[in-house]
């Protein structure tokens, strides 16, 4: 205000000349992802009929920590319940894209062998834990792919980042600034995957529209 | 042919199909598998090409938005903003480790397919074949056994039943015509019978998709679930 002043005020007479002003708002992003989100999460055999109680492996111990599957079978189906929840908010006024990729194919850590992510690893829309999720191993779901991006950082005791510069089909739109999604994840062990514990990380990112 | 001929006629012929008759009679569930069927919808042709206008953003819109965007001058003396909707395009991410420790299973391979996914573009309102989308092997020593077959859910509710998806299981040569599937969702909790058959046999499956009109653009997606018998 006070170098304002010292200008002194603006004759009608003086010179102008044209300024272009680009006003860009910067969008704000927060993204919450809770795995094991809700009680009995865990992974049931693909059955049709009476569900079997979930069981999960020892690393996922609770909210936040590993989806883990625990002991599975080549060529059997399963569905891990409650899987992970993501929470959305931005200030953008006209909502946002949800994308999910794998940062790399299902890794075997034995052997270095490798699963197709989309052969192998898919979503399937859940609830929030109440009402109670009715999915099986047999719902419909959607697969994970590996992303086309440049993944950096991706190990199995680090957490990968995607670079896009260009983006996938989304997993999810909301037209509004937030949003709730919750998803199962189920897992088609194919018949010839070979022995060994395999890991891949799930990278969703959020981008307004 | 006497009475005694034909008596002996008739009862080698119930020893010879007691066997199947009791095989079939007595089976039980040993395997089964699903494979994701994934449609991606895309509008219906017609609207692409038969629905520019200024709010749909053809070529009229094009314009218009050129125009309602162009340069604003601005007087030093009469500086100020108007903010609009723009926003930077910035990401967020999080990530969370999926695990499995896999274990080999000694019945694996009695029931498989070659594909656990299969996609299929199609547009709202047309039709596609996919000439042996994926096989469905049944691998035993057993020489009487039965596949059943069956989506597990409609894809879209009644907007695009399960009905809308035919297929052909075939081992050599395919059918003229393909049927649709039974929905276990909608069908009493069935499954048709694909086949009965001997050994390892492996069946080619081809899928003729049609989706009606009225399916919004979108991915759908449901499981062709097969259940083997013996």
């Amino acid at each position: 205000m006070g170098a304002l002043a010292a200008l002194g005020p603006v004759r009608a007479a003086a010179p102008s000349s044209p300024v272009t002003i680009k006003w860009q708002a910067q969008a704000i992003v927060n993204v919450t992802l809770t795995s094991n989100y809700a009680a009995g999460y865990g992974s049931v055999k693909a059955v049709f009929g009476t569900q079997p109680a979930p069981v999960h492996g020892p690393d996922a111990t609770g909210p936040g920590t590993p989806i883990d599957f625990g002991s599975v079978l080549a060529g059997n189906t399963y569905l891990y319940k409650y899987a992970a929840h993501v929470n959305v908010v931005t200030n953008s006024s006209t909502g946002f894209d949800l994308y999910g990729e794998g940062a790399a194919d299902f890794f075997n850590t034995v052997d270095s062998s490798t699963q197709t992510l989309n052969q192998t690893l898919y979503y399937v829309n859940s609830t929030s834990g109440s009402p109670a999720d009715s999915n099986t191993g047999f719902s419909p779901g959607l697969p994970f792919y590996r992303t086309a991006g440049a993944v950096t950082g991706n190990g199995q005791f680090t957490t990968p980042s995607i670079s896009y510069t260009t983006y996938p089909s989304p997993i999810a739109a909301d037209a509004a600034a937030t949003g709730d999604f919750y998803y199962d994840y189920q897992m088609k062990v194919p018949p010839t995957a070979t022995s060994g514990l395999y890991y891949v990380w799930i990278v969703y990112t959020v981008v307004p529209k | 042919m006497t009475i005694l001929m034909r008596r002996m006629l008739i009862a080698f012929a119930i020893l010879a199909l007691l066997p199947v008759a009791v095989q079939a009679l007595f089976v039980q569930q040993r395997d089964q598998i699903g494979v994701t069927i994934v449609v991606n919808v895309a509008p219906p042709l017609a609207v692409n090409l038969h629905a520019p206008n200024a709010a749909s953003g053809g070529v009229f819109g094009t314009l218009a938005l050129a125009g309602a965007t162009g340069k604003t001058s601005f007087h030093a003396e009469s500086l100020h903003f108007e903010r609009t909707s723009m926003l930077v395009a910035q990401g967020s991410q999080r990530a969370v480790k999926v695990e499995a420790e896999v274990s080999p299973n000694p019945l694996a391979t009695l029931l498989y397919s070659d594909q656990s996914l299969v996609t299929v573009n199609v547009a709202a309102g047309q039709s596609i074949t996919v000439p042996c989308a994926y096989h469905v092997t049944v691998d035993t020593t057993q020489t009487y056994w039965q596949l059943k077959d069956g989506l597990g859910t409609d894809f879209y509710g009644s907007t695009f039943p399960g009905k809308d998806v035919g297929r052909d299981n075939y081992l050599a040569t395919p059918h003229p015509t393909s049927s649709p599937f039974a929905v276990y969702a909608d069908d009493s909790s069935m499954w048709t019978l694909v086949d009965t058959n001997t050994l390892k046999k492996t069946y080619c499956v081809s899928l003729t998709v049609s989706v009606p009109i009225s399916v919004p653009a979108g991915s759908y997606s449901s499981n062709a679930i097969y259940t083997v018998y013996y």
